[in-house]
């Protein structure tokens, strides 16, 4: 599933240190996909991707990308970030949960709208002049 | 540890500085540096106790804050104290449930015998501190350092995501969770160690600036420094001495296994960690909930203590928030709550707020607390806990017996 890129004019807001564990999921966003690991073994998902399953300590996972689609759990508007995030304060995040059946934080979009709670959002792919990262937004037609 | 079985061990002494502002006002000399100030504290809480400082065998230092620019302090304090310990000596905890920890250890000290008097004892003076190096430190705590922290999510900030998903699910207005504010300043009013002592009303409240939405200024706790010590021992040497003593008589601790929020579809406001902690305590005390007189939470905001007095099942979900509101948590109803004035008027330096807590039931238990005494208390509920309460130690203490 290729998921929308949204054009960011700042940086990503913190260095992120890639390892071998995350390399694929940092790798999947430059071709807009957001992947996840699905432990070999016992099927579990996992975000972040990780080196043993919670479920089932499997230590193989496959790399799958998700639809986007899901549903806002939580919204809160966080004011006065440290500067050294580089982010423009106040910032929206969200709590996400996936139709896979994920749950993640992150950064909500767009900044002006008010979010509602249990309405459809969308993963996007966010491009910065160091670098591809993520949010959610609103997805169209939602309250 | 079982009630009636296992000897219990007391608090005999403690001491406290008021929270609020340790450090000097720019320009100005400090009075001391944090070993200064908890060493004047330790000595106190040691004279309370009526216990020499040769007897003292375990000190527990809660772990400092990072504004604290001496660095193997437990050691250091060691030194300041003139103490020498057979037992143990180390600094503990993690997040908000490092006093607890440090108290729970030292307990524990008594009970396996490695120690006659323990101290249980930490010092926060982070006002000092610079702001944006304490939301850096507290957004790497509780979030994954490359997938959440990057969103700039502080420690209330997950609060407030509680807060958001309350007020949709159970159609809840800020308004009426900002009453929890209000009666925690009620409370603060008559507690001389209190951050804040001026009268506070929901209009005042619900006009600050917004800090982590929807909770504003005065929803969420403010930086706050702090120094206090708990002597403990077994019950049979505190009856030996004479001195007022409680003592505990339950103890109970759950991790859930997620940190602030797992990766899969969950329940984030149920706090199953604090219902498993505190019925372990609870039974471990051979009490229930209905029998206990006062509770003091750890809640660092408003929807805090109103999401953990239903999970332990005080109030059923979605109507704990009536509490403040109608003067049940209130000193005067039928289930006091904070009333130190918690986190947001007592105030909330971290690592030590699960001591001043403990503190708290002690006074209240031997019925010294004053204007804000309740009557007749006899068995009072203490809980601190880190994260989203992922995890929770819960404490019951037992007045004169």
């Amino acid at each position: 599933m290729t998921l929308p890129l949204v054009e960011m004019g700042l940086r990503r807001p913190l260095p992120i240190e890639v390892t071998m564990v995350t390399l694929p999921f940092w790798e999947g966003l430059q071709k807009q996909q957001f992947l996840v690991a699905c432990c070999s073994q016992c099927a579990r998902l996992s975000f972040p991707p990780r080196r043993i399953c919670p479920g089932c300590h499997g230590r193989e996972f496959e790399w799958r990308d998700v639809s986007g689609r899901g549903r806002l759990y939580s919204a809160t508007k966080v004011h006065g970030s440290p500067s050294i995030y580089g982010i423009l304060s106040p910032i929206r995040v969200a709590i996400v949960d996936l139709e896979e059946g994920l749950r993640l934080v992150t950064r909500l979009l767009p900044e002006g709208r008010e979010p509602v709670l249990d309405s459809p959002v969308e993963l996007v792919i966010t491009r910065h002049p160091d670098g591809f990262h993520y949010a959610a937004r609103m997805a169209a037609g939602s309250a | 540890m079982v009630a009636g079985s296992c000897p219990r061990v007391a608090i005999l002494g403690a001491a406290a500085t008021p929270v609020g502002r340790l450090a000097p006002r720019y320009g100005a000399i400090a009075p001391g540096l944090e070993h200064d100030i908890l060493a004047e504290v330790a000595a106190e809480a040691m004279a309370v106790a009526g216990v020499a400082p040769a007897a003292i065998d375990a000190a527990i230092f809660t772990q400092n804050p990072p504004t604290t620019r001496q660095l193997g302090f437990g050691t250091f304090m060691m030194a300041q104290l003139g103490l020498q310990c057979r037992g143990l000596v180390t600094e503990v905890g993690q997040l908000g449930l490092t006093g607890g920890v440090a108290f729970d250890l030292a307990c524990a000290q008594i009970h396996l015998g490695q120690a006659e008097y323990a101290l249980a004892l930490g010092v926060v003076r982070q006002s000092l501190g610079e702001m944006s190096t304490a939301m850096d430190y507290g957004i790497r705590a509780v979030g994954d350092v490359n997938f959440q922290a990057p969103f700039a999510v502080p420690p209330i900030g997950w609060y407030a995501f509680d807060c958001a998903r309350y007020m949709h699910e159970h159609g809840v207005s800020r308004a009426q969770i900002a009453e929890v504010a209000v009666k925690s300043r009620r409370h603060a009013l008559h507690n001389e160690r209190a951050q804040f002592r001026e009268p506070l009303g929901l209009a005042e409240v619900l006009a600050q600036r917004p800090i982590v939405e929807p909770l504003g200024l005065l929803e969420v706790p403010a930086r706050a420094d702090g120094a206090i010590c708990l002597v403990v021992c077994s019950e049979h040497r505190a009856r030996e001495s004479g001195r007022p003593y409680v003592t505990v008589a339950g103890r109970g601790f759950f991790h859930e296994g997620y940190h602030q929020i797992g990766d899969t579809h969950h329940d984030m406001t149920a706090f199953p960690a604090a219902r498993r902690a505190v019925d372990q305590a609870l039974d471990a005390a051979e009490v229930a909930l209905a029998d206990i007189d006062l509770a003091e939470l750890y809640a660092p905001c408003t929807i805090t203590e109103i999401l953990v007095t239903e999970a332990i099942g005080m109030f059923a979900r979605g109507e704990g928030w009536r509490a403040a509101q109608e003067g049940v948590t209130s000193v005067g109803g039928s289930c006091p709550v904070n009333t130190s004035g918690g986190c947001l008027s007592r105030g909330h330096p971290p690592q030590i707020t699960g001591l001043y807590g403990l503190l708290e039931l002690r006074e209240q238990l031997l019925g010294c607390a004053g204007k804000r005494q309740v009557a007749g208390a006899r068995l009072g509920l203490h809980s601190c806990e880190l994260g989203n309460y992922n995890a929770t130690l819960a404490h019951v203490l037992e007045g004169p017996r």
